[in-house]
């Protein structure tokens, strides 16, 4: 009998849903948990009549009374023949479908059961424990961390089946909804974050690098921790909503940190209001988003770490850096720039700043201009630089389009995929992927804040747009009749932080410069070998074609190839410099195998080609910052006296 | 004046009140056949045929608004064994329409409410022929059926009222399970059991 014919057998009820348990552990701990204390009323399974498992809910049948593993086979037959990388299951049933793909070979499953009834009377009563083992079957009860598991594992260039059993899409209609949205949103998130990796990761260590000029006399927001305990902090974002409630602002100037996303300061200054902070951390310099008057240097600038230097080089009051850790260069080097503080990114400035928010110690964080939505007609507050944005919503297509005509001339149009958030009146509201990528960050930033019993208080008292679960959803007046009283002396408390700010450590930064210097003068050499190697195979096909001796000569490439990869794995860095190139190898191996094989060796042999040609450009480029960083930093290390400026004034 | 003819044979019929309907020269001539065990079984007016004439509103018409009527007869061993083939054929198609459903609900078919419909209605369909073959059949003392088949009526209503049932609760498991091992089952053992081999 194989494993999926074995159930239904009788076994000790408290035996299998603890086995169930501790298979369970691993990936889905709370989950784990939650059913260990579930005190709640079962569902009655019955015996099929081949005796097998299947149950009643709401006066259904969610498996067949007769022969429920022969249904069950139908079914994930149905759903192999389309060959999904990933397939997620609305509804575990009695497991009969998440142990037949298991026995078909089919490993890459998430499994999303709605009720906590079904599944602890099924985790007690079928043994599953073997396939939740699985390094690749994850099983959950709440969208969150079902969704978290598709951004975490899921490749974004993987395809992905959602399927659900007809009494599970009949009977938990909403449920079902809410899950599909999120997990779609979820998916497009994911294959987003590959493209914005891939077009950005250079540009990033490029402006890291050099940002060293500026990194010395720029402490790091970490400088600022606990500094203002108790205190209630404003973040401001750039959302339509903000036209409504931003001009209340004024009021608090003084008695809450302020601090704006880089798009939300000039419309704030358009209704009256001067933040203490902005924050930004755009890859290319953006003058538009400044006044470029005095009035920029009552602000401090917050800048995350791989902004452009352009930025840095802004006349502002003061200026703080934050580091990433999604990049290697700054998970090895941030201590040695004095920092102890990785900011959880969610992908905007604004999801930075509430974990900055609740680092500094601020009690209540206090969103506006947050809409995470389009609103009638707009994309953003007016006063700001996409004021001249016109948004179009064609909501029977599920597309948006944005067409623009900035004052500075500018044009142009993007489309968009609509996505769907549920509003703040629970309505849903039409969304676009990056938006929807931070409300997922905020959603699992409350949970987290929650599970860990955080006291400070997060209040939402946007006035339009999403609705973001494990926030208080207030008006803006409320919230600052509630929390917002005693005076601040905020440029007093950064003065004195600052002056406390850990030393650099130039000579760490140093040696670890040059350890990925020379790293990469190793990538330029093999991808220069590869390179020859690829013009004398070239050659020779033109001269005799595809020869057996010509085949071999590629496992010369495999071969340099597997020691460059050896050689980056080691180095973080260098694996992370590599992705672009990785990636477009990748998607080469996925793609369709041509029919006639001189034809396949040719496009092989001219992906292989263009990918070392681009790894060697990019060692060209970016050895010469190298080169710059580590000569600033051993000046800094020879010279006494300049290293002593950068030491905090005690 | 209407020529009618039937067999090919021209017969007289005199329509003096001018209100002789289709239906009512069918029944006046099928007076006549009987005692021949003959029935009326084709129909053709100025030229158009008819199946299903008899329950067509052309039944009602009066002939004077034809040039021509056709009548064929047969025997009623013919009509019994053409309606008994046909009754055969279809439940095969009831089948065929049952395996389709089953597929359709299982795996989240779009069609699955017209096949439904298109089985119930079959199979009551069927049911009233059955009845309507086996009662004229005994009249006539001719044997259509192996067996009675009134001994499968309230299985086959049983049947129909449980997928009514699970398509208003919209159980579509059950649905599919009194299709696939209940009717399914029973339309096999009848076309088994009750039909003649044709061979012999």
């Amino acid at each position: 009998m194989s494993d999926s014919e074995n159930m239904g057998q009788a076994g000790c009820a408290s035996g299998i849903l603890e086995r169930n348990i501790s298979a369970l552990e691993k990936k889905s701990a709370e989950l784990a948990g939650d059913l260990r204390e579930y005190e709640g009323a079962d569902v009655e399974l019955l015996r099929a009549r081949n005796g097998l498992y299947t149950f009643k809910y709401d006066g259904r049948f969610f498996h067949s009374s007769y022969d429920p593993l022969k249904e069950a086979t139908g079914q994930v037959d149905d759903i192999l023949v389309k060959k999904p990388d990933w397939v997620v299951l609305f509804g575990l049933g009695c497991g009969y479908h998440i142990k037949l793909f298991i026995e078909k070979g089919h490993e890459k499953l998430i499994v999303f059961e709605p009720k906590m009834d079904i599944l602890h009377s099924v985790l007690s009563a079928v043994d599953l424990s073997e396939e939740l083992s699985g390094g690749s079957v994850f099983l959950f009860n709440d969208t969150l961390s079902a969704t978290h598991c598709i951004r975490d594992y899921v490749d974004g260039m993987d395809s992905l089946l959602s399927y659900q059993p007809g009494p599970y899409r009949t009977t938990f209609q909403k449920e079902f909804s809410d899950f599909t949205n999120k997990v779609q949103n979820a998916y497009t998130t994911t294959q987003v974050a590959i493209k914005t990796n891939i077009d950005s990761r250079l540009p990033w260590i490029e402006n890291y690098l050099e940002n060293f000029n500026y990194f010395p006399e720029t402490p790091s927001i970490d400088v600022l921790r606990g500094r203002f305990k108790g205190k209630p902090m404003v973040v401001v974002g750039a959302g339509p909503s903000l036209n409504k409630n931003g001009h209340l602002l004024k009021e608090i100037k003084g008695k809450a940190v302020i601090i704006a996303a880089i798009t939300a300061y000039k419309p704030l200054l358009r209704l009256g209001v001067v933040p203490d902070f902005v924050i930004g951390g755009e890859r290319i310099d953006m003058p538009e988003y400044f006044t470029n008057s005095d009035t920029d240097k009552e602000v401090h600038l917050i800048l995350a770490e791989v902004a452009s230097p352009k930025l840095f080089e802004r006349k502002m009051k003061s200026k703080f850096t934050f580091f990433n850790a999604f990049s290697n260069l700054s998970t090895e080097q941030a201590q040695m720039w004095g920092c102890r503080y990785f900011a959880s990114i969610g992908g905007s400035v604004t999801t930075s700043a509430l974990d900055m928010g609740i680092m500094f110690g601020c009690d209540p964080v206090i969103f506006v201009g947050q809409d995470l939505a389009f609103g009638d007609g707009e994309t953003h507050v007016s006063g700001g630089v996409y004021e001249g944005q016109q948004l179009t919503i064609d909501s029977k297509n599920g597309t948006g389009r944005i067409d623009w005509d900035y004052a500075d001339g500018r044009t142009g149009r993007v489309d968009y995929t609509i996505l769907w958030l549920k509003g703040l009146n629970g309505s849903p509201v039409a969304s676009k992927f990056d938006w929807v990528t931070f409300h997922q960050w905020f959603e699992t930033y409350m949970h987290y804040m929650k599970k860990e019993d955080m006291s400070q208080k997060v209040i939402n008292a946007t006035e339009g747009g999403a609705y973001i679960d494990g926030m208080e959803h207030i008006s803006l007046e409320e919230a600052i009749k509630r929390h917002v009283h005693e005076d601040i002396y905020i440029d007093t408390v950064i003065e004195s932080a600052v002056s406390a700010r850990i030393p650099v450590d130039f000579k760490a930064l140093g040696k670890s410069l040059v350890q990925m210097r020379d790293g990469l003068v190793y990538i330029r050499k093999q991808a220069v070998k590869i390179f020859k190697e690829v013009e004398k195979i070239r050659a020779s096909f033109k001269l005799l074609g595809l020869t057996p001796e010509l085949v071999k000569n590629v496992k010369k490439i495999e071969a340099l190839e597997k020691s460059l990869f050896d050689m980056t794995r080691k180095t973080p860095f260098l694996w992370e410099a590599l992705t672009a190139y990785t990636h477009q190898l990748k998607e080469q191996l996925r793609e369709e195998v041509s029919e006639s094989q001189e034809e396949q060796f040719k496009v092989d042999v001219e992906t292989i080609e263009k990918t070392y040609t681009e790894v060697g450009e990019m060692t060209k480029k970016l050895l010469p910052l190298f080169d710059s960083a580590i000569n600033m930093v051993e000046s800094r290390v020879v010279e006494p006296k300049s290293l002593q400026q950068s030491e905090p004034v005690r | 004046m209407t020529d009618i003819y039937l067999d090919d044979s021209k017969v007289e019929f005199e329509d003096t009140e001018h209100d002789t309907t289709v239906e009512k020269l069918v029944f006046v001539l099928e007076e006549q056949l009987r005692e021949h065990r003959r029935f009326i079984c084709a129909l053709s007016l100025d030229g158009d045929e008819f199946d299903s004439w008899r329950d067509d509103p052309v039944s009602k018409r009066l002939i004077l608004e034809f040039n021509e009527l056709k009548l064929t007869s047969a025997t009623v061993e013919r009509i019994v064994l053409e309606g008994v083939d046909v009754l055969e054929n279809y439940l095969r198609v009831v089948l065929e329409n049952i395996d389709k459903c089953v597929d359709g609900v299982r795996l989240g078919g779009a069609s699955v409410d017209v096949s439904v419909v298109v089985i119930v209605d079959g199979m009551t369909e069927i049911v009233k022929t059955m009845h309507e073959l086996f009662s004229g059949g005994k009249k006539f003392d001719i044997s259509i059926f192996r067996q009675d088949p009134s001994a499968y009526y309230k299985s086959i209503l049983d049947c129909l009222e449980t997928v009514k049932e699970a398509r208003d609760s919209t159980d579509n498991v059950l649905l599919a399970d009194v299709l696939e091992y209940e009717l399914k089952p029973l339309v096999e053992e009848i076309l088994k059991s009750l039909f003649f081999d044709k061979s012999s």
